[in-house]
C-alpha cells in the first residue's frame, strides 16, 4: 500500500511540475513574440477582377518563440452603420514552425455589385463603418490566444458632394452649360465616363452628354459641361440625372434639381 | 470539576500546544512563500486581469486555512479528511476560477486600443490541473485506509 501511495504521489508531483513549467516557458516564448521585427506590414495594393476589388496585405510572421505556432487566422470584416458586410477577408496559416519565418498576404475584397446595389449611398456619402478584426493562434498546439478588436474608422465617397451648378442657357448657341463637380474621397484614383441628362419642369428629355472624368484621391473634380439645347424646351427649372460608368463599377441615376442662374 | 479532570484538561492543552504552534509556524511560512507570490504577479498579472487578485486571495486563505487543520490533526484520521477536503476544494477552485479553461479579457487599457478583447483557451492545462488533484485525493484516499489499517493493528 505504502508503495501505491508513493508512485500516486510522485505521478501527482510530476503532473504538478509539467502545469507549473508549461506556463513559464509558454511566458518566455511569448514574451520573444512580443520583440520588434517579429510581424510586419509591407505596402497594400488593389487590383480589380471579376466585380470585386482586392485589397491585399503583404505581411510576414518571424516565430522566434521555442514553440509552433498553428491555426494562425486573421479576419477581418466591414460593415455599415446598419451591420451590412462591406468587405472581408480571412487568411489562415496552417503552421509556422519554431524558428521560421513565413510571408504572406492578407487579401480583403470589396464586392462593388454589392456596393452599387444595395449601398449606392457609400459612393457619394462619407460616414463612419465598423471593422471587426480577429487574429488568433495556437501554440505548442495547447493554447489558443485570440485578440478581438471593433473600430470605427472613416469611411471616404469616391463621389462625394457630386453635384451640378451655375447654369446658364445661351440664346444665340442654343446652348445649355452647367458645371459637374465631386470631390474624391477614397484612396483610390478614380477614372470612368459621367453622363448627364437633362429634364425641364415639364420632365421631358431636352438634352444629354457624357464626359471623361479622372481624379486622384483627395482631388476635387470640376468640369464645364455644353450641351445643345433648343429653345422651345428650356424653362427656367428642371432636374438632371447623373450616370457614372468606370471599368469597377457604375453608378446613378442620381438626381439633382437646377434652376438657371441669371 | 474533580482533579482528575483538572490534570486531564492540563495533558490535553500540553498536548496541543506545539501542535498549535507547529500549525501556524507552517502557515507562516506557506504565508509568506504566497505573498511573495501575490507581489510577483501584481507586477504585470493583476494588472492585466483584475478579477484574479480576488481570486488569488481566496485561494491563498483556503490553502493556509487547510494547511493550519492537516498541520493541526497531524497523527490522526482527520488529517487525511482534510486533505481529500482541499483536493476537493482545487478541483472546483481551478474550474471556475479558469472558467472551464476559457478566459476573456478586456484589453482596451493593456493595449491603448479601444474594443479589444483577448480571449485565452487553456482546456488542456486545467485538465492536467484536475487530473493531478484527483491522483492526489485517490492517494490520500489509499493513505487514509492505510493508516486505519496500521492504527487499528
Amino acid at each position: 500500500m505504502k508503495y501505491v501511495i508513493r508512485a500516486l504521489g510522485w505521478l501527482s508531483r510530476l503532473i504538478w511540475i509539467a502545469v507549473i513549467l508549461l506556463p513559464i516557458t509558454f511566458g518566455l516564448s511569448m514574451e520573444k513574440l512580443f520583440q520588434p521585427d517579429i510581424i510586419g506590414f509591407g505596402e497594400i495594393t488593389t487590383s480589380f477582377s471579376n466585380g470585386k476589388v482586392r485589397i491585399s496585405m503583404p505581411f510576414y510572421i518571424n516565430n522566434t518563440g521555442y514553440y509552433d505556432l498553428s491555426d494562425v487566422n486573421l479576419t477581418t470584416v466591414l460593415k455599415d452603420s446598419e451591420g451590412r458586410i462591406i468587405a472581408q477577408g480571412e487568411t489562415l496559416l496552417p503552421l509556422i514552425v519554431a524558428g521560421n519565418r513565413i510571408d504572406a498576404f492578407h487579401d480583403v475584397y470589396v464586392s462593388l455589385d454589392k456596393l452599387t446595389e444595395d449601398m449606392e449611398y457609400l459612393l457619394l456619402n462619407d460616414t463612419m463603418l465598423d471593422l471587426n478584426a480577429s487574429f488568433s493562434l495556437r501554440f505548442a498546439y495547447i493554447l489558443k490566444v485570440s485578440l478581438h478588436t471593433n473600430l470605427t474608422i472613416p469611411w471616404g465617397a469616391p463621389l462625394h458632394n457630386l453635384t451640378i451648378s451655375k447654369l446658364t442657357y445661351d440664346l444665340i448657341k442654343g446652348e445649355l452649360t452647367l458645371y459637374a463637380s465631386f470631390e474624391n474621397h477614397s484612396p483610390l484614383t478614380l477614372e470612368g465616363n459621367l453622363q448627364v441628362i437633362i429634364y425641364n419642369n415639364r420632365s421631358e428629355t431636352i438634352g444629354d452628354q457624357s464626359i471623361s472624368v479622372k481624379a486622384s484621391s483627395g482631388e476635387l473634380f470640376l468640369s464645364e459641361i455644353k450641351i445643345p439645347v433648343e429653345f422651345s424646351k428650356i424653362t427656367q427649372n428642371g432636374y438632371v440625372l447623373l450616370y457614372f460608368g468606370a471599368e469597377e463599377f457604375t453608378t446613378g441615376p442620381v438626381k439633382k434639381e437646377w434652376r438657371l442662374s441669371g | 470539576m474533580g482533579e482528575v479532570e483538572i490534570t486531564e484538561c492540563k495533558n490535553v492543552i500540553k498536548k496541543l500546544i506545539p501542535r498549535v504552534l507547529k500549525a501556524v509556524f507552517w502557515c507562516l511560512l506557506i504565508g509568506v512563500g504566497l505573498l511573495l507570490l501575490k507581489q510577483f504577479l501584481s507586477l504585470f498579472f493583476f494588472n492585466f486581469y483584475p478579477e484574479s487578485q480576488k481570486l488569488f486571495e481566496i485561494f491563498a486563505w483556503t490553502i493556509v486555512f487547510f494547511a493550519f487543520l492537516i498541520k493541526l490533526s497531524e497523527g490522526t484520521i482527520f488529517k487525511y479528511a482534510f486533505m481529500i477536503g482541499r483536493s476537493f476544494f482545487l478541483i472546483l477552485y481551478f474550474i471556475y476560477a479558469t472558467n472551464g479553461g476559457v478566459l476573456t479579457v478586456e484589453a482596451s487599457e493593456f493595449f491603448q486600443a479601444t474594443g479589444m478583447h483577448i480571449q485565452l483557451e487553456f482546456t488542456p492545462l486545467v485538465v492536467l490541473l484536475v487530473l493531478s488533484s484527483l491522483l492526489t485525493m485517490v492517494k490520500d484516499v489509499v493513505a487514509a485506509v492505510n493508516f486505519l489499517n496500521e492504527t487499528s493493528a
